[in-house]
C-alpha cells in the first residue's frame, strides 16, 4: 500500500471514513481498483475522471443490467464520467454497512428509467423486462404491474414516489441483501 | 454526514463547523461522545478483521449468490462462537488443572490398598480412618477450628463428623453422604485400574479407542472423568481455587455467552421478519425491486437469475390464478382435500414415530453388541451405528416429506414452509430420542448396582462405572461421526456424481448437484447442538468443533465451487437466516433441559469427574452460597422460592398481554392511516382536475 499511500494523504482518508460506510481498509482496496482502470491518469491527477465504459469492463459490473445506470446516477457532473469520489460513493452505498434508507435511495434513482422522479408504469415495464430478458408477454406484465401498484401505491395516483417505494422496499429484507456488492 | 454525496461535502466547511464551542460542559460532553465514537469504530475495525475468508466468500458470492453465501457466514458465525467457548473452557477449567497442585489436605489417599485386580467390587474393610480435613475440602478454615477442640481425633464413621457439624451445614440433605465418602477413593481407584486394563498398544486397537474414545482416550483430559474433585492452589499463594465450582460456573458461562449472542444476532432480523409477515402480497414488490443480486459476477450465473427470476414471477402469477380459483372449489373436492391433508399430517407423524423407535433399537442394539468382544472393523461399526442411522435418517425421510407434500396442495411457498419445519422436528426428535436411549442406558433401579454404583451386568443393568464419561464418548463418537459422513459426501458421492453426469450421457436425467442450503444449515445444527450438548461431559469437545468446522469450511467450498452448478430455485436468504437462528436456539433449549437435570437431580460416579464426592453435582454452588453472609443467603433464598417465583410470573404475563394489546392497536393504526392516505391522493386527484377543468374554462373565456 506504499505507493497508493502517497496518493491518497491520510486526511483524506479519514476524510472518506467519516462520510462514507467503508473501513481504511475498504476505501484503500477501492482505490487500487480505481487506480487499475487507468494507471497513467490517476497518478497524475487523482482527480481525474474515468468514462463510464472502462468502469463497466470491471468483473462486479459486467454482467449487471443495471450497471449503466448506476454509473449514471452515481456521476456528479452528469458526464457519463466517474471520479475516484463518485466511486467511492458508489462502493460505499452498496456496502454491507449502508443505511437501508441510503440503498432505497439510490435504488430509486436507478430504477427511475425517465429520471422524471416517479417510478411510472413504465418505468416497473422496463425493469421487469430488464430483469427477465424480455421473456415476459404483455398481460403477464401488465397483470404484475397492476399487483405492485396496488401494494406499493398508497395514494393510488397510478405512480410510486420516493416515499412509496422506499415504504415497500425497506420491509424487505432481501433488498438489503441484493443491493450490495463487494469489491 | 454519512453517504451524502461526496462531491456535495465541502470538507472544510465540515471541519470547521465541528469546531467544538468552548463552554465547559457542552465541551466535555463533545469530547465524550467522540471518544465514544473512537472506540465504537476501533471496536467495528477489529471485528471487521475478523472477518477471514472474505476472498473465498465474494468468489462463491460471484458464482452462486447470496443464498449460498449465507450458509458459509453461519458457519464462520459458529466457528467464532466455538471458540468462544473453547477459550472459556480452556481459562478456567484446563488451565487450572494442569498447573496448579491440589491442596495437600484435599487428597483422599487410602492406605491398605486390597484391591483384586479382576474385582471390581471394593472391599470397604480395608477402610483406613478418616482426619475431617480429608473429608470436607471445600469447607471454609473456621469450621475447623470446631475439631480442634475435639484434639483432631480421628474417626471411623463419617456421620460421626457430620454429627459435629453447625446445623447450618446439616440443614440440606448432606453435601457428603456416608457411602459417598467411604467408597469414592475406592471406586476411583478402582475406575483408574479398569480402565488401564483395557489400554492395549497394538495399532488397530489404539485407532479403534481414537474413534470411540475408549481405552487410552478414556482417562485422558478429553473427558469428565479424568478432572479431580480437588481444590487447587494458585502459585505460590495460598489462595485456594475451588475447582467443582469453576467446572460448573464456566458451564453457566458458556451457555450464557451462547444465549446472548444468538439473541444479539437474531434481534434485527425478528424485526424484520415480522414487519414483513404481510408478505404474501409484498412479494411481487420484493421479486421485482430486491430481485437482481449485485453481487453477481459470472456470466452463466447472470443468465441462470435472469431465467430464474422469470421462472419464479411467471410461477406465481400463476399461483395467483389458481389461488382465484381456489375459492371457487366445490364443496366436495373441499372436503377430499382436507381429508387427504389429515391423512398426510398422521402419516408424517407415523414417520416420525417409526424413526424414532427404529433409532432406540438401533441405540441400544449397539450398546448391547458392544460389551461383547468385537475386535476390528465390526466393532466399531457397532460402535457407530447410532449416528450412521440418525445421517440415514436425516438424508432419506426428508426427501418423503418433500413427496408427501405434494398431495396436500398447498401453494408453492406454504410448502417448502411445512416440509422445512417437519425436517426440523424430525432433527430435533433424533436428539431428543438420543437423549432418551442415554438416559434410559444409565438409570437402573438401586438392587442391580454394585457399591460404585456400577451396574452388574448379569442382573441386567448396563451401567458403566463412570456415566459422564461415557455420555461424553457417545457424543464425541457423534461428532466424529458427523464429520466423516461430510468429508465422505463431499469427496465420494458428489465427486462421483459429477463424474458420471459429465461423461455418461445415460445419466444427464440425475442432473448436476445443486447446494442445498437448507439441509446443509440443518447439519450446522445438528452438529452445534451435539457440541453444546457434550462440552459438559467432553471439555475439549468445542476445541474439536472448531478444528471441524475449519476444515468442513474449506471442504464445502471445495464441494460448492468444483461439485455444485448454482441452484435453478432462487433462494430467499433474508428470512431463512432468522429462521435458522431460531432453529438453533429452540435445540439450544432442547441441550439445557437434559443439562440441567442432570445437573440438579442425577447423582454423579462414584469413581471419577469433579463431583464424585457430593451427591449431587449441583451442591459446589450451594455450598458457596453457605459461606456467604446471612443476609446474601436470604436474599438467594428469598429469590429461588415460590413466593418470588409466581408474582414473577404473574408480572411477566401481564408484560406480555400489554405489549400484545399494543401490537394489535398500532396495526389499526397503520391501517386507519393507510386509509386516509388513499382518500388524500383522491382528493388531490379531484382538485387537480378541477383545477385542469377551472383553467380550460377561462381559456375558453378569454378566447
Amino acid at each position: 500500500m506504499g505507493g497508493n499511500h502517497s496518493q491518497l494523504t491520510e486526511e483524506e482518508l479519514e476524510d472518506y471514513k467519516e462520510l462514507t460506510y467503508l473501513t481504511r481498509k475498504e476505501i484503500f482496496h477501492t482505490f487500487k481498483v480505481f487506480t487499475n482502470l487507468d494507471p497513467a491518469g490517476v497518478k497524475k491527477d487523482k482527480y481525474i475522471r474515468i468514462p463510464a465504459e472502462t468502469i463497466l469492463n470491471l468483473p462486479e459490473f459486467k454482467n449487471n443490467p443495471f450497471a449503466d445506470r448506476l454509473c449514471k446516477v452515481f456521476s456528479s457532473q452528469d458526464d457519463d464520467k466517474l471520479s475516484f469520489e463518485d466511486f467511492l460513493d458508489m462502493i460505499s452505498v452498496l456496502s454491507d454497512d449502508a443505511h437501508p434508507r441510503k440503498k432505497a435511495e439510490y435504488a430509486f434513482r436507478v430504477y427511475d428509467f425517465d429520471e422524471d422522479g416517479y417510478l411510472s408504469r413504465e418505468d416497473i415495464e422496463t425493469l421487469v423486462n430488464k430483469l427477465t430478458n424480455t421473456k415476459m408477454n404483455e398481460r403477464e406484465i401488465n397483470s404484475l404491474i397492476d399487483s405492485i401498484l396496488e401494494v406499493a401505491d398508497l395514494d393510488k395516483d397510478g405512480m410510486l414516489s420516493f416515499q412509496e417505494f422506499e415504504h415497500v422496499v425497506t420491509k424487505s429484507m432481501d433488498f438489503k441483501n441484493s443491493f450490495h456488492l463487494r469489491l | 454526514m454519512k453517504g451524502r454525496p461526496l462531491h456535495h461535502v465541502s470538507r472544510n466547511k465540515v471541519k470547521q463547523a465541528q469546531v467544538s464551542p468552548a463552554a465547559g460542559f457542552a465541551a466535555w460532553e463533545l469530547r465524550q461522545q467522540k471518544a465514544k465514537k473512537k472506540l465504537w469504530e476501533t471496536w467495528k475495525e477489529l471485528i471487521s478483521s475478523l472477518n477471514v475468508w472474505s476472498h473465498p466468500l465474494k468468489r462463491i458470492e460471484g458464482y452462486h449468490g447470496t443464498g449460498v453465501v449465507s450458509y458459509f457466514l453461519f458457519l464462520r458465525w459458529l466457528l467464532f462462537l466455538n471458540l468462544g467457548i473453547f477459550f472459556l473452557v480452556v481459562l478456567f477449567i484446563l488451565l487450572p488443572h494442569i498447573l496448579f497442585k491440589p491442596l495437600e489436605s484435599s487428597e483422599l489417599k487410602i492406605e491398605n490398598k486390597t484391591l483384586a485386580s479382576s474385582n471390581y467390587f471394593p472391599k470397604p474393610a480395608a477402610l483406613r480412618l478418616y482426619s475431617p480435613s480429608d473429608l470436607f475440602p471445600n469447607l471454609p478454615d473456621e469450621v475447623f477450628s470446631i475439631f480442634q477442640d475435639i484434639g483432631g481425633k480421628a474417626f471411623d464413621q463419617a456421620s460421626q463428623i457430620t454429627s459435629l457439624l453447625p446445623s447450618a451445614l446439616k440443614s440440606d440433605k448432606a453435601f457428603f453422604t456416608d457411602e459417598r465418602l467411604k467408597f469414592s477413593p475406592f471406586c476411583s481407584e478402582n475406575y483408574t485400574v479398569m480402565v488401564n486394563n483395557f489400554k492395549s498398544s497394538k495399532i488397530d486397537l489404539v485407532l479403534q479407542d481414537f474413534m470411540q474414545g475408549t481405552g487410552w482416550m478414556e482417562l485422558t483430559l478429553l473427558f469428565y472423568g479424568y478432572y479431580n474433585h480437588y481444590k487447587l492452589n494458585l502459585f505460590g499463594t495460598t489462595r485456594i481455587y475451588n475447582f467443582p465450582l469453576a467446572y460448573l460456573l464456566t458451564t453457566l458461562a458458556y451457555f450464557l455467552a451462547s444465549l446472548v449472542l444468538m439473541v444479539g444476532y437474531t434481534t434485527e432480523g425478528v424485526k424484520e421478519t415480522l414487519m414483513t409477515s404481510e408478505s404474501q402480497l409484498h412479494k411481487y414488490c420484493d421479486m421485482v425491486f430486491a430481485g437482481w443480486d449485485f453481487c453477481i459476477e459470472d456470466k452463466k450465473t447472470a443468465m441462470l437469475k435472469h431465467s430464474s427470476i422469470t421462472r419464479e414471477l411467471k410461477g406465481h402469477l400463476a399461483e395467483d390464478q389458481r389461488n382465484a380459483e381456489l375459492s371457487q372449489w366445490t364443496r366436495k373436492k373441499k372436503a377430499k382435500v382436507y381429508t387427504v391433508r389429515t391423512i398426510v399430517n398422521l402419516a408424517v407423524l407415523g414417520l416420525l414415530i417409526l424413526c424414532g423407535y427404529i433409532l432406540l433399537l438401533v441405540s441400544n442394539l449397539s450398546l448391547e453388541k458392544s460389551g461383547e468382544d468385537n475386535e476390528g472393523f465390526l466393532a466399531v461399526v457397532i460402535q457407530l451405528l447410532p449416528s450412521l442411522t440418525i445421517t440415514g435418517l436425516s438424508l432419506v425421510v426428508p426427501t418423503m416429506f418433500g413427496k408427501m407434500v405434494t398431495f396436500e396442495e398447498y401453494s408453492k411457498d406454504f410448502e417448502i414452509k411445512i416440509t422445512l419445519i417437519r425436517t426440523v422436528f424430525l432433527r430435533l426428535a433424533s436428539i431428543g430420542i438420543l437423549i432418551y436411549s442415554f438416559h434410559h442406558q444409565i438409570s437402573c433401579s438401586g438392587v442391580s448396582l454394585d457399591s460404585c454404583k456400577q451396574g452388574i451386568n448379569s442382573l441386567g443393568c448396563k451401567k458403566p462405572m463412570c456415566w459422564e464419561t461415557y455420555i461424553g464418548q457417545q457424543l464425541y463418537k457423534l461428532v466424529l461421526m458427523d464429520f466423516l459422513v461430510a468429508v465422505f459426501k463431499t469427496f465420494v458421492v458428489e465427486l462421483a456424481r459429477k463424474f458420471i453426469v459429465t461423461h455418461c450421457t445415460c445419466a444427464k436425467k440425475i442432473g448436476r448437484q445443486e447446494f442445498d442450503v437448507t439441509s446443509n444449515v440443518l447439519d450446522l445444527v445438528y452438529s452445534q447442538t451435539l457440541c453444546w450438548l457434550g462440552t459438559f461431559y467432553s471439555p475439549l469437545l468445542p476445541g474439536i468443533t472448531v478444528i471441524k468446522y475449519f476444515i468442513l469450511f474449506y471442504i464445502k467450498q471445495f464441494t460448492v465451487m468444483v461439485n455444485c452448478v448454482p441452484s435453478q430455485i432462487p433462494y430467499r436468504a433474508s428470512r431463512s437466516n432468522t429462521f435458522f437462528m431460531i432453529v438453533l436456539m429452540l435445540s439450544f433449549v432442547l441441550c439445557i433441559i437434559p443439562l440441567g437435570y442432570s445437573i440438579a437431580e442425577v447423582s454423579p460416579s462414584f469413581g471419577c469427574g469433579p463431583f464424585r464426592i457430593y451427591s449431587i453435582m449441583w451442591l459446589p454452588v450451594k455450598e458457596m452460597i453457605r459461606t456467604w453472609p446471612t443476609t446474601l443467603q436470604s436474599i438467594v433464598d428469598f429469590l429461588t422460592s415460590a413466593g418470588f417465583a409466581v408474582p414473577c410470573f404473574i408480572i411477566l404475563c401481564l408484560a406480555l398481554y400489554y405489549y400484545s394489546a399494543q401490537t394489535s392497536a398500532h396495526k389499526h393504526m397503520a391501517n386507519v392511516l393507510k386509509d386516509q392516505l388513499i382518500d388524500e391522493g383522491r382528493d388531490k386527484q379531484f382538485l387537480l382536475a378541477r383545477l385542469s377543468e377551472v383553467a380550460k374554462q377561462r381559456e375558453l373565456i378569454t378566447t
